[in-house]
C-alpha cells in the first residue's frame, strides 16, 4: 500500500513536470510564430506595406506620445506645435506622457500607451538603447513607431531629429573662425568644452562632431574637458575652477542652451565677461537655441548657438502621421530626417529672427 | 585599569580621525596642487562653498541638538524658485530675499513642530517636508528646467567689495555672529545644554521647545538667504537644485567635530569642515574625476565622517570608564 502510495506521488510530480515543460515549449514556440509572422508583415521594406495595426480600425485616429521629460524648453515647442496643430493632421486624439527622464518609467509608458489603442507611438528617448527591445516590440504588433529629436537604437517606422554631428562641426567651425579673425590666443587659442551628460546620444554626436572638426584646426588647443551632467552648478563652478587655473582660455562650449548662463554668470564674477573685439574676450559657444542663448547674442553676452529646428520637428512628425492615417507609407523602415541647425551670431540673428527661423525668439 | 599602547594608539586614531583626514589632504594638496593657495582661488573657493557654507551654520546648531535637517535641499530649491517668480513679478531683489526667507522660515517652523513638539524622528519628518518642498517647487518651476534670469538679478550674488564677493564677506560676518552666539550668549548654552540633556533642562526651566524652535527658524532664514544668493550667483534655478546638499553639510559639521548624538562640538570646527568639504570637492573637479566616482568618493566621506564621529563617541565614553575605574 505504501509503495504504491509513494509510486502514485513520484508518477504525478512526473506528469505535473512534463505538463508544465510542456507548456513551457508551447508558449515559446507561439511566441516565435508571433514573432516571425509579426516579423515578416512589419518590415515594409520588400513589400511597402505595414502588417495590420491592431487598434487601427476603431474609428478613432489616436496618437501617443512617449517623451523623455517636458522640462526642456525645446519640449515645450515641440508639444505645443503638437497640441496646436493635431487636430489639422487627421488626428482625433493626442495623448502625451512623460517619464521625467526614468527609463523604466517610460518603457511602461510606451506599453500602457499600446493598451490604450494608440495607433501610432512617437517616442523621445530617455536612453536610445534602452528604449530599443520595447519599440521592438510594439513595432512587431503592427503599430508604427516614431522617433523625435532623439534617436531609438533599431529600426522605427520613422525617425525626425537634428543632425546632431554635423551640428557639432558647425559650432567648432563657428567658433574657430571667429576666434582666427579675432586674433585670439597668439597663435594658440584654448577651448574648454564643458561636457554634458554622455548618456545622450545626441550629445555624444555634437561631441564628436566638434572634436573632428577641433582636429582641422592647428590653432586650436582643447585645455579642458569638465564634466557638468546636465547640472547649472556644476557648469558654473568647472568655469569658475578652469578660468582660475588659466585665465586665458579663449573659447567656452557648453552643448546645450540651459548651460550658458552659468557661463556667462561665472566669467562675469571673474570679470572675463568682455564684449567682442575687447581685449579678453572669451567666445561662448552653445547648441540648442533656447530664447537664452539667443537673447544673450543679441545682449553681446554669448556669441555662437547653433539652433537646432525643433520648430520643425512637430510638422514633420504630425505630416508623417497624416499620411500613415492615409495610407500613404514610408518607403522604408527607419526612414530618418536630419535636419541641419542654423548657425547663428551677433551678425546674422536680427536676419533669422525677422524670418522667423529661431524658435526661441519672435 | 591599565591602557596598552594599542589601545592608546586606537583611541587616538578615533578622536582625531578627522584631524589626520585634514593632515593628509593639506600635504597632498601642497604636493600636488601649490597654486590652490593662492589669493584668487581661494576667493573662488569661498564663493563656490558660499551657499552650502552658509546651510552648515543651521545644520551644526541643529545638530548640536541632535537632529537633522535633510529637506535643507529641498529648501534651498524652494527659496531659489520663490526668488526667481518673486523677482519676475516685482522686480527687487530684496523683496525676494524677505520673501524667500519668509518661505523657508515656515519650513523649518513646521519641521520644528513636528520634530520637538510632536516626537517624529528627524530624519523622517525631514524626508516627508523634503518630498513636499520638491514638489511645490516642482509645480512652481513649471515646464522649465531652467530659469535664466537678468544680469541686474546678479548684484546679490556677484558684487564685489574690496574684490572679494559680497556673498563670502557675509558667509564670514554671519560664521563670527553664530561664533559668538554660541559661546557668549545664554541662547547658545542652552543649544548646547538641550543637545546634552534636554530633560534635564526642561526640568530646570529651559523652554525647551521654544528654544529648538527658534534653532529651527534661524536655520530656516539661514537656508533663505543661501537660496538667493545661490540663484543670484549661478544667474538662474535649475530643477531639482541643491539635491544632496544637506549630506554636504552633515559631513562639514561632523568633519568640523560636531557630534550626530548632540551636544558637542562649536561653529568655529563647522567652519573648518566647510573649508575642507569645499577643498575636496574643488580638488575632485581640478582632477577631473568622473562623475560616478565623484559620487562614490562623497558617499565614502559621509560614511568616513559619521563612523569616525560614532568611534570617537565610543571612545570617549571608554576613556570615562576607564577613569571612573581607575
Amino acid at each position: 500500500m505504501k509503495r504504491t502510495k509513494k509510486a502514485a506521488r513520484i508518477t504525478g510530480a512526473l506528469l505535473l513536470t512534463l505538463a508544465m515543460a510542456a507548456q513551457v515549449t508551447a508558449c515559446q514556440s507561439k511566441g516565435n510564430e508571433g514573432a516571425g509572422e509579426a516579423a515578416a508583415g512589419s518590415y515594409i521594406a520588400e513589400s511597402g506595406m505595414p502588417a495590420e495595426n491592431p487598434n487601427l480600425n476603431d474609428g478613432v485616429n489616436r496618437v501617443g506620445i512617449a517623451y523623455s521629460n517636458l522640462a526642456a524648453e525645446a519640449t515645450q515647442v515641440l508639444i505645443a506645435n503638437y497640441e496646436e496643430h493635431y487636430k489639422e493632421y487627421g488626428i482625433d486624439e493626442l495623448i502625451i506622457l512623460q517619464a521625467e527622464n526614468n527609463l523604466q518609467t517610460q518603457i511602461e509608458q510606451v506599453m500602457d500607451l499600446v493598451n490604450q489603442k494608440c495607433d501610432i507611438i512617437i517616442v523621445n528617448a530617455v536612453d536610445s538603447d534602452g528604449l530599443a527591445e520595447v519599440c521592438d516590440q510594439v513595432m512587431a504588433k503592427g503599430i508604427p513607431v516614431m522617433a523625435v529629436d532623439r534617436p531609438v537604437f533599431t529600426d522605427l517606422y520613422y525617425t525626425c531629429m537634428s543632425n546632431n554631428y554635423e551640428i557639432g562641426r558647425d559650432v567648432a567651425r563657428a567658433f574657430c573662425m571667429m576666434s582666427y579673425e579675432e586674433g585670439m590666443g597668439d597663435g594658440a587659442v584654448k577651448v574648454l568644452k564643458c561636457v554634458n551628460g554622455t548618456t545622450s546620444a545626441a550629445v555624444r554626436d555634437r561631441l564628436a562632431g566638434v572634436d573632428d572638426e577641433l582636429a582641422l584646426w592647428s590653432h586650436v588647443r582643447m585645455v579642458g574637458e569638465p564634466s557638468i551632467e546636465f547640472d547649472i552648478e556644476k557648469t558654473y563652478n568647472a568655469v569658475i575652477d578652469a578660468f582660475t587655473a588659466d585665465p586665458d582660455i579663449d573659447v567656452v562650449y557648453v552643448s546645450g542652451g540651459n548651460y550658458v548662463a552659468p557661463v556667462v554668470s561665472a566669467l562675469d564674477e571673474l570679470g572675463l565677461l568682455k564684449p567682442y573685439g575687447e581685449e579678453g574676450h572669451v567666445i561662448i559657444a552653445s547648441i540648442d537655441g533656447t530664447a537664452t542663448e539667443l537673447n544673450g547674442i543679441l545682449a553681446g553676452q554669448n556669441d555662437i548657438s547653433g539652433v537646432q529646428r525643433f520648430d520643425l520637428f512637430g510638422s514633420k512628425i504630425l505630416e508623417a502621421c497624416q499620411n500613415y492615417f492615409n495610407g500613404i507609407y514610408v518607403d522604408s523602415y527607419n526612414d530618418e530626417d536630419l535636419e541641419p541647425g542654423i548657425i547663428t551670431t551677433p551678425w546674422n540673428i536680427e536676419n533669422l529672427k525677422a524670418k522667423n527661423m529661431l524658435w526661441g525668439i519672435h | 585599569m591599565k591602557v596598552s599602547v594599542g589601545q592608546k594608539i586606537r583611541g587616538f586614531l578615533f578622536k582625531n580621525a578627522v584631524a589626520i583626514l585634514l593632515c593628509g589632504l593639506l600635504c597632498f594638496i601642497l604636493i600636488r596642487m601649490p597654486s590652490f593657495f593662492r589669493p584668487q582661488n581661494l576667493v573662488s573657493l569661498a564663493s563656490e562653498g558660499c551657499s552650502f557654507g552658509i546651510m552648515t551654520i543651521g545644520m551644526t546648531m541643529l545638530m548640536l541638538n541632535g537632529y537633522i535637517d535633510i529637506s535643507m535641499g529641498a529648501q534651498l530649491y524652494l527659496a531659489g524658485v520663490i526668488t526667481i517668480k518673486i523677482y519676475q513679478m516685482t522686480g527687487n531683489i530684496w523683496v525676494c530675499l524677505i520673501g524667500s526667507m519668509a518661505a523657508t522660515v515656515c519650513v523649518s517652523l513646521c519641521n520644528g513642530v513636528l520634530i520637538a513638539k510632536i516626537g517624529i524622528p528627524s530624519m523622517i519628518a525631514t524626508l516627508a517636508v523634503k518630498n513636499v518642498c520638491k514638489g511645490i517647487s516642482s509645480l512652481m518651476i513649471g515646464k522649465e528646467s531652467v530659469i535664466s534670469m537678468p544680469p541686474e538679478f546678479t548684484m546679490l550674488g556677484r558684487y564685489k567689495l574690496w574684490g572679494i564677493p559680497i556673498s563670502v564677506i557675509s558667509l564670514g560676518v554671519l560664521f563670527l555672529i553664530f561664533i559668538v552666539i554660541m559661546k557668549r550668549t545664554r541662547f547658545g548654552h542652552y543649544v548646547y545644554a538641550i543637545g546634552d540633556n534636554a530633560d534635564a533642562c526642561q526640568a530646570s526651566g529651559i523652554n525647551v521647545f521654544l528654544t529648538r524652535e527658534i534653532i529651527f527658524a534661524v536655520s530656516g532664514a539661514l537656508i533663505g538667504y543661501a537660496g538667493v544668493i545661490n540663484v543670484s550667483r549661478l544667474g538662474g534655478a535649475q530643477f531639482n537644485l541643491g539635491e544632496g546638499m544637506e549630506f554636504s553639510c552633515v559631513a562639514a559639521a561632523v568633519v568640523g567635530g560636531v557630534s550626530m548624538t548632540g551636544g558637542r562640538g562649536n561653529m568655529l570646527g563647522a567652519v573648518m569642515g566647510v573649508i575642507i568639504i569645499a577643498a575636496l570637492d574643488q580638488l575632485l573637479r581640478l582632477f577631473s574625476v568622473s562623475n560616478y566616482l565623484y559620487d562614490v568618493f562623497w558617499g565614502a566621506i559621509v560614511l568616513f565622517t559619521v563612523s569616525a564621529d560614532i568611534l570617537k563617541n565610543y571612545e570617549i565614553k571608554r576613556e570615562r570608564e576607564n577613569k571612573k575605574t581607575c
